[in-house]
């Protein structure tokens, strides 16, 4: 009886995964996105786009392949959009389903504001994987206040 | 940079203007007798015109060679290669604006220049006698410069440009080498291997720990790491190395890079191709059996930049209009993306892998290297 609620979960992701159909600008923006070499100008791929957070946490949530897509898309959201995805961000630094989401956030630590980056940071240290080791990434900020969540501990 | 053409014009107008000659240090230092490879080093000073005249002595039997150039405080580059006919092989006005590339030598980005010839079989068979190299050197406003010129020649005899042998050494930066990054690579080294077999070129991998640091921090820096210089020149020299960190630059934008098209094959702060293995994991940090075999292409892709080889195109940013094509004959000349991904999403250099969008169907491989881009591969100077 234990396996039947996540049967139940399971079910619902595969259904809403398949629900979710791309628009001309979801192809658009993960072309661009898929780039070999790409110059990390976010403000270029979000013109693509007249909701560029949700195109972009769109991307981060269903595009798989090539696997640095959903990394660049979750990287302009960081970059330019903290506030839209606090709750996403969290998430990201503590599921360990999304361990490279977590250490990509971490390493982008000082580009968030710094409520953010001290919420972020208190969340990781407390909740992250074991793998994402995140005392010794926060205590790479160049932030002291951030860095201070560590070592206040 | 394109201030250089505004200096070229005015520089071939000056009278009198004096083109220096390298002279050789010495003795040439022979990597070891009867070897396949063989190296000298050069210095010299630009004259007036910022041009310093590089001599190379081509024996027969040799198929290729590499000029490599150093300044401490200008930017280096290429202005001609001369036959020993007295005929000019290449003008860097021939390529500067050309919408096909052939070699980032022209341009003179960094203070470091690496320029392999032949590029392609309709740019030999290497004539025995003497070539003369002329490399530039500038100032970052583009007006040639004086500079000393230190560098080095690359000759090799590789009769047979259908089979060769590439040494590459595979060098993980601190803290890298943990059991599941060290299995990713090493699966993605041998998809690489397959892809560069495919056109006789057997890869000879060997792994290294190191404590570069895993940021790769060094890589988008315009003279390169002295840090890697030190430490490339530990290897065997005239041998590829490919550095695996976690991010490359400490970003997600990069998850490869290479140190030149083509690159230097001496110990110089660009002689790297740079993987970040988090951005080839993706979302959830551990490689599954497609990350892998995009990671191995990635690898024959990066490489194959530092070996000489571009995109068999490029777009602007929004793939609407074609920005350039390589200098090969047998890749498609196609002039939209749609008919482009046809044609060949399929081949190595392609600029982005075409996948299905929800990912379930996964990528098309990229595992195709049509001859003529082998044939630049194999001119390459690591290749045995």
């Amino acid at each position: 009886m234990r396996l039947f609620p996540l049967f139940l979960v399971l079910v619902a992701g595969t259904a809403a995964a398949q629900d979710w159909t791309p628009s001309d600008t979801h192809l658009a923006m993960h072309r661009a996105l898929s780039a070999r070499h790409f110059d990390g100008d976010c403000a270029r791929i979000e013109a693509l786009s007249k909701t560029p957070v949700e195109t972009l946490s769109d991307l981060v949530e269903h595009a798989k392949s090539p696997p640095w897509v959903p990394m660049r898309a979750a990287s302009c959201l960081v970059k330019g959009h903290p506030e839209a995805i606090r709750a996403d961000l969290d998430r990201w630094v503590t599921d360990p389903d999304l361990l490279g989401l977590g250490i990509q956030t971490l390493a982008q630590i000082d580009l968030l504001p710094e409520e953010i980056a001290l919420d972020v940071a208190r969340r990781a240290v407390a909740e992250g994987p074991v793998e994402l080791d995140a005392r010794a990434r926060v205590l790479k900020s160049e932030r002291a206040a951030v860095r201070a969540v560590v070592e206040g501990q | 940079m394109k201030l250089h053409i505004v200096a070229a014009i005015a520089l071939v107008a000056m009278v009198g203007c004096k083109r220096n000659e390298a002279e050789k240090k010495g003795s040439p230092a022979v990597i070891a007798d009867g070897a396949w490879q063989h190296t000298e080093a050069f210095s010299g000073r630009t004259g007036g015109d910022g041009v310093l005249e590089v001599e190379v002595e081509v024996a027969p039997g040799q198929t290729a060679f590499q000029v490599t150039g150093s300044s401490r405080t200008e930017f280096v580059g290429l202005e001609r290669v001369i036959d020993p006919d007295g005929n000019v092989a290449l003008h860097w006005e021939d390529w500067w604006n050309s919408d096909e590339a052939l070699t980032d030598a022209i341009f003179g980005w960094t203070r470091t220049v690496a320029f392999n010839w032949p590029v392609r079989e309709e740019d030999g068979p290497l004539t025995p006698g003497t070539w003369t190299v002329e490399l530039y050197a500038a100032k970052a406003n583009g007006d040639y410069a004086s500079s000393k010129i230190d560098g080095n020649l690359w000759l090799k005899a590789d009769a047979d440009f259908s089979q060769g042998e590439v040494p590459v050494h595979i060098v993980y930066a601190k803290g890298q080498d943990t059991p599941k990054i060290t299995g990713a690579v090493e699966q993605a080294v041998e998809q690489w291997v397959r892809i560069w077999g495919t056109r006789g070129l057997s890869l000879v991998p060997t792994y290294h720990t190191s404590d570069l640091p895993k940021n790769l921090g060094f890589a988008y820096a315009i003279h390169g790491s002295e840090d890697v210089k030190a430490y490339v020149a530990t290897l065997p020299p005239g041998e590829l190395v490919l550095i695996v960190g976690e991010t490359v630059d400490g970003e997600m934008d990069t998850y490869g890079l290479a140190g030149g098209i083509p690159g230097p094959l001496e110990a110089s702060p660009f002689t790297w191709v740079l993987i970040g293995w988090l951005a080839n994991a993706g979302v959830d940090g551990q490689f599954d059996a497609e990350e892998i075999r995009i990671m191995g292409e990635t690898m024959a892709h990066e490489v194959g930049h530092f070996s000489g080889l571009y995109h068999p195109i490029d777009f602007d940013d929004y793939f609407e209009e074609v920005l350039s094509w390589d200098a090969l004959a047998d890749t498609a000349p196609c002039t939209e993306w749609q008919s482009c991904e046809a044609a060949m999403a399929d081949n190595v250099m392609y600029p982005y892998p075409v996948c299905d969008y929800y990912g379930d169907g996964g990528c098309t491989p990229a595992n195709f290297v049509t001859a003529d881009q082998g044939g630049v591969w194999h001119r390459y100077l690591g290749v045995k």
